[in-house]
């Protein structure tokens, strides 16, 4: 839309100046009455000064109109509607993308649990492009019940959620290794974090055999398993000693029985062998 | 639901049956077949203005009342809150509700 300006023309029979304009070459863009001897006429900015030195010495009397408050403001957005639309819809997509969440982010040493603190989100009520929540309190304490997870913090930062989670043994390596056996005996208790049991609970195991292996894509197991196995060992020392020693060999053996043999002391009962990776 | 194709050429075909129309309107008017630069020639819209053609120049101007002056004749245009829209060449444009448009000598 071309720039134009208003002029305020006035003398007898003031809009015979319109045709004066005309035929001079200039397109009057409006011609309104203004009152009985002054007509106001709009034509194009680059036009000014032609119009000025054409009128200049007739018997009008012609000044700039320049609009002042809403009616200048009211001009300026005519003028400028769809910059301004455009700017007012920018800004409003600004403000409602603002309280969204437009992108999950996962740092510190425990950022490998970000599949799990995925789901956490979820059941939150946290996903893309979804409401940004009043608080986090209840989707940290989750994050925070997660093994090995010291510290946890969720913070939203025009429309990135960042996810920080430490780790308390991030000196130790993540093991990448399956879950195995220590010993021959029963499946007592068998925990899994991650990964894919490879037996049950009341399973019988050897030595060495898988329990809890990777699942599918190599990801790393988190788990832990308690194997409950006979124990049976003589000791060529009193009674006290013997316990003692088939504790420190065993760490937790129930079901305790000593019996005299010729050489000491028989201990018997069972053993339970407590094996875990990636796991407190 | 018709395509755009569909209903720009239903809109082509429509204006090329209305210019035929305005032609031989203009003909069995003017006899010559030619345009006339004599007289106003204009078209009024109801309650918005209208178009005035081969004005020589503006006899009377005010918001209830305007004169074009023609080469032979002048066509005087009444109405509320009259204004004048763009002026230029012979050609000229009047806003607001025209009431009444007569010729005059």
């Amino acid at each position: 839309m071309q720039r134009s300006v208003h002029i305020l023309i006035e003398g007898l029979s003031a809009f015979r100046a319109a045709d004066k304009l005309r035929n001079a070459g200039i397109t009057v863009l409006s011609l309104k009455k203004q009152q009985k001897n002054a007509v106001i006429a709009e034509v194009a900015s680059k036009d000014l000064e032609k119009v000025f030195a054409i009128l200049r010495g007739s018997c009008y009397n012609i000044k700039k109109i320049r609009f002042h408050g809403l009616s200048k403001a009211w001009k300026m957005f005519c003028l400028r509607a769809g910059l301004l639309a455009g700017a007012l819809i920018g800004v409003a997509a600004v403000c409602f993308f603002q309280t969204r969440v437009l992108r999950v982010e996962f740092t510190g040493s425990g950022a490998y649990y970000a599949g799990e603190v995925r789901e956490i989100l979820l059941r939150g009520g946290v996903k893309r492009f979804g409401p940004c929540p009043e608080g986090y309190a209840a989707v940290e304490a989750e994050i925070l019940s997660l093994p090995r997870v010291s510290f946890c913090s969720v913070r939203e930062d025009g429309g990135i959620l960042t996810v920080e989670i430490q780790v308390s043994d991030d000196a130790a390596a993540i093991a990448g290794r399956p879950l195995t056996a220590d010993a021959d005996g029963i499946v007592e208790e068998l925990t899994v974090i991650r990964g894919t049991a490879a037996v049950s609970v009341g399973d019988s195991v050897h030595a060495g055999d898988t329990l809890v292996d990777s699942s599918v894509g190599g990801a790393i197991v988190i788990a832990r398993a308690l194997v409950a196995y006979p124990f049976s060992r003589e000791y060529e020392t009193n009674e006290e000693e013997a316990r003692a020693q088939a504790l420190l060999e065993c760490g937790t053996l129930r079901e305790i029985n000593a019996q005299k043999t010729d050489r000491g002391w028989l201990i018997t009962g069972t053993g339970v062998s407590s094996v875990s990776v990636n796991l407190d | 639901m018709p395509t755009a194709r569909v209903l720009k050429a239903t809109e082509n075909a429509y204006n090329k049956r209305r210019m035929k129309l305005l032609g031989e309107i203009e003909k069995l008017l003017l006899g010559t077949g030619a345009a006339d630069v004599t007289r106003v020639q204009y078209t009024v819209i109801d309650g918005k203005g209208g178009y005035f053609q081969n004005v020589k120049r503006l006899k009377e101007f005010s918001s209830e009342r305007i004169v074009f002056q023609g080469k032979s004749g002048c066509v005087a245009v009444e109405g509320k809150g009259l204004s004048l829209g763009k002026y230029f060449g012979g050609d000229a444009a009047v806003i607001g509700d025209i009431a009444r448009v007569a010729r005059e000598e």
